[in-house]
């Protein structure tokens, strides 16, 4: 249903003003005052209800959404409507814009957590014809594609003096391919040709093929296990972030676990995105169940 | 090395037989687009009777394998080719608006390759004279007379390195020779060479020093744009090596001047549906009614904007003009041509953007 | 640290309240702002609020300045504004000025006169400064405010041209205002903007006939003339004409210039033998709170033909310096303010409901006559308005025939001027008496009066177009004995006759009918074949009685709905339906076969067209539209990439989809026509795509789609 906007001040008004104009023309006892001032009173009505009507009537669609966005960090959706109209976001928060009729406009949706957004909730406005008093509807969109929102990268658990060195020692170095030197062995069957250490087989008299090694750590594991309220897993998940982006930093490789759909998952990441995604969808979605989830604007 | 003839049926346009010259291969032509076919008609080419219809498949033929053969040269520019290819077959003269060093010359060099004719290029410095351009009449002692010694002009395709260096009466004699199509000197005139094609650059960033064009001037120009810098992969494989140079020795001419002046003549000739031209009449009159735009496009850019977009549905490989062909050039022939409040530097850029946002707000034909 | 974060959040607000807002670039704005503005100081103009050279400045004024301020409406010019904010201060303090000297004259009711120029003067001012849409807007109040001022003036339905131009201007410049608010494309919506006008007159309608009429009782200050002192009109002198020595001069005579309205009656003796044809020609318009008989003069000597006004040793008295006392004892009756807006030139007379209690009058002198007459010193010229407080003395007639005074304790000097006749009327005398026998109204004078007027009303026609009366022939006898058939002159006379017969004080009494009652400027308009002649009685205890035996005055206030109601069907009735009945059919086919057309057109002609609008509808339906600027083209590739096909068919789908809008554009562009093939290929190939969506996630959105619906929308 459409609903009237800040109207208090503006009925109150034309009211006074229309009482004015009866009391004017009673005291100048012209019926023309009346003639105009039921004229105006016309307008005023038409111009203040007339809006609803076409409220009532108002729709939008989108053109195009992200894929990908931070929590706190605004992203644009592109919508267009047949009308102009004033759109402001309403869940999750964000900003107002105005759209003419048929051309595209962009619209800023802040996201206050990390999650994936699949709808948004509008908040529609038009003062048609007259502008004079705007009526609001409220409309929810079905975005084409979920909206992924990472969480902002807040300060690394883990004990950053040691984050750097960590990498180094920790685990025992493999045997590979590529690498420095690690030592030297006899030929086993299935090495590789490209292995063997010539000058010392020429030494020994047997085959000796070089082991190189790499210097790798142990993957680090970043366990992320958000579920509950909103504000606390966002804090988490932003710990998480900064933690992972502190590992892959320093060069480790890095794991996240976590839990989506009430499947446990434990995958490689190799960059903050990756991170950033896996984090959006896992655990509790705070934009699932709105009726849950404290306030969904962060203004 | 038998020619060997296949009949190609073109709807309403009669038959058109076709040869392939190409090393004793007996199938169809060799695609165009590969750059090796040789395309010529059934005839001779020099006596091609100019009341005889060319086939639109031609034509197509034709686009596509320049647009093939540019694009090989100038690797990672794939829109400057397009648009490059559309300045060629609609017959119009280009305009390039870009830093030294993101391969205009390659572009040039192409383009006269790709249809066996003379490269020209002249480079515009503050020194440079009408003469430079157009050539000039030297005395013959023996036969006492004067003879005229044709300019670098004369050439099918002329590229005019940094145009806005040069001064304004050497500009008046370039632009007018491209506009008259023939060369006056000494109260006798000089006709042309058809086809011809003038690749003009820009620098957009130093300005200094520089004469910029007046609109009237930038109009001559049928297209206008910018090559852009290579993507890091294509840039890369250009470090390398492989350079452009080597593509270009490769380049084997797809057609002869002559077929490539009878294809011009057959773009022009393309019928326009109504919608069409009313839509490019549309966005015309959308820059004259614009805010930002100081002064508008003339009806003079909205022949060109028709033309300009027959010539791109060519090298779409498309016989009929569509809305898209339109709003496709509209940038490139509109963008030099309004002016806007913006001056200097970021002119080109700003009247681009213009255009580009008036685009989204003209209504588009529905069929 | 926190009161200067304060007054930074403050200095923050102050500059977010004074920051130019964007500057309003729609021509048609401004243009329907100027004409709003222009039609309310042309209004003023046309009242006489503002004299007609400042009316032509000023709106050339307004013009120039609409003019500047769109040239320059992106700069910001603040030395303009200072010079702009002097000039409202100077417009302001010559207002003051002006209402103190008029205060200090004692003419507050005058009033109006600087605020319409202030209000003039403020617009010329703002109209240099006002680049952005809330500057228009404010124009546009202000023009509400001017168009009012004149309306307080405005009494003639002349008035309506101006508001409905004021209205229209208004209207389209609001409908600009929003356009504006929401992006500032588009054309006006010129149908739904028609239909929300008819909606706004119908409900103003309706409001004026709800609410009670502007009473002039009400009014604060009463109204008075506007240009004082009065001058006479050019080519006409002051004649002596009046029937007493005392009287004043009156302008005009029946053989003079100026023809007073076209009733002879009003300049002289009322000769009931000549005939004048009354025209439509408006003579007043009467603010009143009740309607009644607007008595002229009253006449007492009958000599057989004329009647003609004797003093009887009475002294008609010049009243100085107004509000003019006239009656001031009377009381018990109804106040009934009536003001007077004259037309016309008038004779020197000032029409009331009887009894008059207070005139104010622009003149320092009032002349009252023996007969009950108010006349003034000076010529009543066209704008010329003057207020009179009546106590309505007149009593319904229940109460007049209950009453059994008997006839014998009339005061003589009533009974010796009334009861004069030149001679006997036996035969008048003896219908009379067997009128009253017949009735059996011998009860009170008035059932005497009453049953006599019931006689005259159903045994006498009522005609204007009578032949002149011979001299020498006695006009009541004719009358009553011969033909039967007269105006309101003889019938009355004929009644006055035979009342005095039977001895019963009768006068004639001369004035006019209220004439239409306006519901639109709530004003009494009065036409020269308003003027009226009927006879007054005097019954005691009730004094001087207006008995009318041929016109139905009402004497209750007129109902300004009702009125507006009836008047509107009495319109309606009135058309010439026939002619109007056919050429409103003529065009409504006309525009049918138009609208048709142009829905045919609209209309996809060919199959390329209808595949196009069936794969918009489709797009549409799935939450995707094709934007206007965007070719189908275009509109595929993003459909491609938005459409939710069936699991595992989105390669299919978008092979479709592209392969129909192929084959669509060469057909719609391709200047010749590709024959039926490709019709079948692509109806085929977007039933395919249908299903594709249909089973793909956002499946039941789209079944619950009606074709029907969406091609409306195509439209």
């Amino acid at each position: 249903m459409p609903r009237p906007e800040r109207f208090v001040a503006p009925v109150l008004g034309a009211a006074m003003l229309l009482v004015a104009w009866e009391g004017v023309a009673h005291a100048s006892g012209s019926g023309w005052v009346q003639a105009v001032g039921t004229v105006v009173a016309g307008m005023l009505v038409v111009g203040m209800i007339a809006p609803a009507f076409v409220a009532r009537k108002l729709e939008l669609s989108v053109v195009s959404s992200p894929g990908d966005a931070t929590s706190g960090e605004p992203f644009t959706v592109t919508v267009v409507s047949p009308r102009g109209l004033r759109c402001t976001v309403l869940d999750p928060g964000g900003g107002t814009c105005a759209a003419s009729a048929r051309v595209p406009a962009p619209v800023t949706v802040v996201p206050p957590y990390r999650g994936v957004i699949r709808r948004i909730r509008l908040q529609l406005a038009t003062a048609a014809p007259f502008g004079l008093l705007w009526w609001t509807v409220e409309r929810e969109i079905v975005l084409d594609r979920p909206v992924l929102v990472s969480p902002r990268t807040a300060h690394s658990l883990a004990p950053l003096d040691r984050v750097g060195r960590s990498a180094e020692g920790d685990a025992a170095p493999v045997a590979s391919l590529i690498g420095d030197t690690r030592q030297l062995r006899p030929y086993r069957l299935g090495d590789s040709r490209r292995q063997v250490h010539w000058g010392a087989t020429a030494h020994s008299g047997g085959l000796i093929v070089r082991e190189t090694e790499e210097r790798t750590a142990r993957p680090v594991r970043v366990m992320a296990d958000l579920v509950g309220d909103p504000e606390v897993t966002e804090r988490e998940a932003g710990a998480c972030m900064g933690t992972v982006a502190a590992y892959l930093l320093a060069g480790s490789r890095v794991e996240l676990e976590t839990t989506e759909q009430a499947r446990r998952i434990c995958a490689p990441v190799s960059d903050l995105a990756q991170a950033g995604r896996r984090l959006a969808r896992a655990g509790t979605n705070p934009y699932e169940d709105s009726t849950e989830a404290p306030g969904g604007s962060l203004r | 090395m038998v020619p060997v003839a296949q009949r190609v049926a073109v709807p309403g346009a009669g038959t058109i037989v076709l040869l392939t010259t190409d090393g004793g291969r007996s199938d169809m032509p060799a695609p165009a687009g590969k750059g090796r076919g040789k395309l010529t008609t059934e005839e001779a080419v020099p006596t091609f009777r100019e009341t005889e219809v060319v086939p639109v498949e031609l034509s197509l033929r034709i686009a596509s394998a320049l647009l093939e053969n540019l694009n090989r040269v100038v690797k990672g520019a794939q829109s400057a080719c397009e648009i490059a290819t559309t300045a060629v077959l609609a017959a119009g003269h280009l305009l390039i608006e870009d830093v030294p060093g993101v391969g205009k010359t390659m572009l040039a060099k192409a383009v006269a390759a790709s249809i066996g004719a003379r490269l020209a290029r002249i480079q515009g410095h503050p020194d440079l004279l009408p003469s430079d351009i157009t050539g000039v009449s030297v005395y013959n002692q023996a036969s006492d007379t004067w003879q005229f010694r044709r300019g670098p002009v004369f050439a099918n395709v002329v590229l005019f390195d940094e145009l806005n260096r040069t001064p304004p009466r050497s500009q008046a004699a370039l632009l007018e020779a491209m506009e008259e199509r023939q060369v006056s000197v000494d109260s006798e005139s000089f006709e042309l060479p058809v086809p011809h094609l003038v690749l003009a650059t820009q620098n957009p960033v130093d300005q200094a020093g520089t004469y910029p064009l007046v609109e009237s001037q930038m109009d001559r120009f049928l297209l206008a744009t910018r090559l852009g810098y290579p993507d890091a992969k294509t840039e890369a494989a250009l470090a390398v090596g492989h350079g452009a140079e080597a593509a270009l020795s490769d380049l084997e001419p797809i057609c002869t001047p002559e077929e490539l002046s009878h294809t011009q003549r057959v773009v022009a000739g393309l019928p326009v549906h109504e919608a069409v031209a009313d839509y490019a009449v549309a966005i015309a009159r959308s820059t004259r009614e614009s805010a930002e735009v100081r002064l508008g496009a003339s009806p003079r850019a909205t022949i060109a904007l028709l033309s300009a977009a027959r010539a791109h549905a060519v090298v779409k490989g498309r016989p009929h003009v569509l809305p898209d062909d339109v709003k496709a050039v509209a940038l490139p022939v509109l963008a030099h041509r309004v002016v806007t409040d913006a001056s200097g530097v970021g002119a080109f850029d700003t009247a681009a953007a213009v255009v580009a946002s008036l685009l989204e707000n003209v209504p588009s034909p529905r069929p | 640290m926190r009161t200067g974060r304060q007054r930074g959040g403050f200095v923050e607000m102050v500059r977010r309240a004074n920051q130019s807002p964007p500057p309003e670039n729609s021509v048609l704005f401004r243009l329907a702002t100027l004409v709003s503005v222009l039609a309310g100081v042309l209004a003023c103009s046309a009242v006489g609020e503002i004299t007609a050279a400042t009316a032509i400045s000023a709106s050339s004024a307004i013009g120039l300045g609409m003019l500047f301020s769109f040239a320059t409406r992106r700069r910001s010019h603040g030395i303009v504004k200072i010079i702009l904010a002097c000039a409202v201060l100077a417009v302001f303090v010559s207002f003051v000025t002006q209402v103190f000297s008029a205060a200090r004259t004692g003419e507050l009711s005058s009033i109006e006169v600087p605020l319409a120029g202030l209000f003039t003067w403020v617009q010329v001012v703002h109209s240099f400064d006002v680049p952005a849409r809330r500057d228009l807007l404010f124009s546009l109040a202000a023009s509400a405010a001017l168009v009012t001022v004149a309306a307080a003036q405005a009494i003639s339905p002349g008035f309506a041209l101006f508001v409905g131009t004021w209205f229209v201007a208004t209207t389209t410049a609001l409908a600009c205002s929003w356009r504006s608010m929401a992006g500032g494309r588009g054309r006006l919506p010129a149908v739904r903007l028609t239909a929300l006008s008819l909606v706004v007159i119908v409900l103003a309608l309706a409001l004026e006939t709800l609410l009670p009429a502007p009473r002039a009782s009400q009014t604060i200050t009463l109204p008075n003339s506007v240009t004082t002192p009065l001058s006479l009109p050019p080519g006409t002198s002051l004649t002596e004409g009046g029937s007493l020595p005392t009287e004043p001069a009156k302008a005009g005579s029946p053989a003079g210039p100026v023809r007073v309205g076209g009733y002879l009656g009003f300049a002289g003796p009322l000769d009931t033998g000549i005939r004048a044809a009354l025209s439509n020609q408006v003579v007043m318009r009467v603010r009143a709170d009740r309607p009644g008989y607007f008595l002229g003069m009253t006449y007492n000597r009958w000599d057989g033909q004329s009647w003609t006004t004797q003093s009887h040793g009475c002294r008609s008295t010049t009243l100085t310096n107004g509000p003019f006392e006239v009656s001031p004892g009377v009381a018990g009756g109804t106040t009934n303010v009536q003001t007077f807006y004259v037309a016309t030139t008038l004779p020197n007379l000032l029409f009331a409901t009887s009894v008059p209690e207070t005139v104010y009058f622009p003149d320092k002198r009032l002349i009252l006559g023996c007969d009950g007459s108010m006349r003034s010193a000076i010529a009543m010229t066209p704008g010329t308005v003057y207020t009179v407080v009546s106590q309505d003395n007149e009593a319904p007639l229940s109460v007049l025939l209950a009453d059994h005074i008997p006839a014998s304790s009339d005061p003589s000097i009533i009974r010796q001027a009334n009861l004069e006749l030149p001679y006997p009327y036996p035969k008048a005398e003896a219908l009379a008496r067997s009128i009253i026998r017949s009735r059996h109204a011998t009860s009170s004078i008035a059932a005497e009066v009453d049953a006599l007027e019931w006689w005259m009303s159903t045994h006498t026609h009522y005609s204007t177009d009578i032949p002149p009366l011979p001299r020498g022939v006695d006009a009541v006898n004719s009358f009553l004995f011969g033909s039967r058939v007269g105006y309101c002159e003889q019938i009355s006379t004929a009644l006055t006759v035979m009342l005095r017969s039977l001895g019963i004080p009768a006068r004639e009494a001369i004035g006019y009918v209220p004439g239409s009652f306006n519901p639109l400027t709530d004003l009494y308009t009065i036409e020269a074949k308003d003027a009226h002649a009927w006879v007054q009685v005097y019954i005691p205890g009730h004094g001087w009685q207006n008995f009318d035996p041929t016109a139905n005055v009402p004497l209750e206030p007129a109902d300004p709905g009702a009125v507006l109601l009836t008047d509107i069907g009495h319109q309606l009735a009135r058309l010439p339906w026939a002619p109007l009945g056919s050429v409103i059919g003529l065009g409504a086919a006309g525009f049918g076969t138009n609208a048709w057309r142009r829905r045919r057109r609209r209309m996809p002609r060919g199959w390329a067209a209808r595949a196009a609008a069936r794969l918009e509808a489709i797009g549409r339906a799935a939450g995707c539209p094709r934007l206007g600027s965007e070719t189908l083209n275009e509109y595929a590739a993003r459909l491609s990439v938005r459409l939710r096909f069936e699991e595992g068919a989105e390669v299919q789908g978008t092979a479709l989809l592209e392969h129909a809008v192929s084959l669509i554009v060469t057909e719609a562009y391709g200047c010749r026509p590709s024959g039926d093939s490709s019709a079948i290929e692509v109806a085929a190939n977007l039933r395919q795509l249908r299903g594709l969506l249909n089973r793909g996630p956002n499946g039941a959105l789209l079944r619950s789609w009606r074709p029907g619906r969406a091609a409306n929308g195509t439209a």
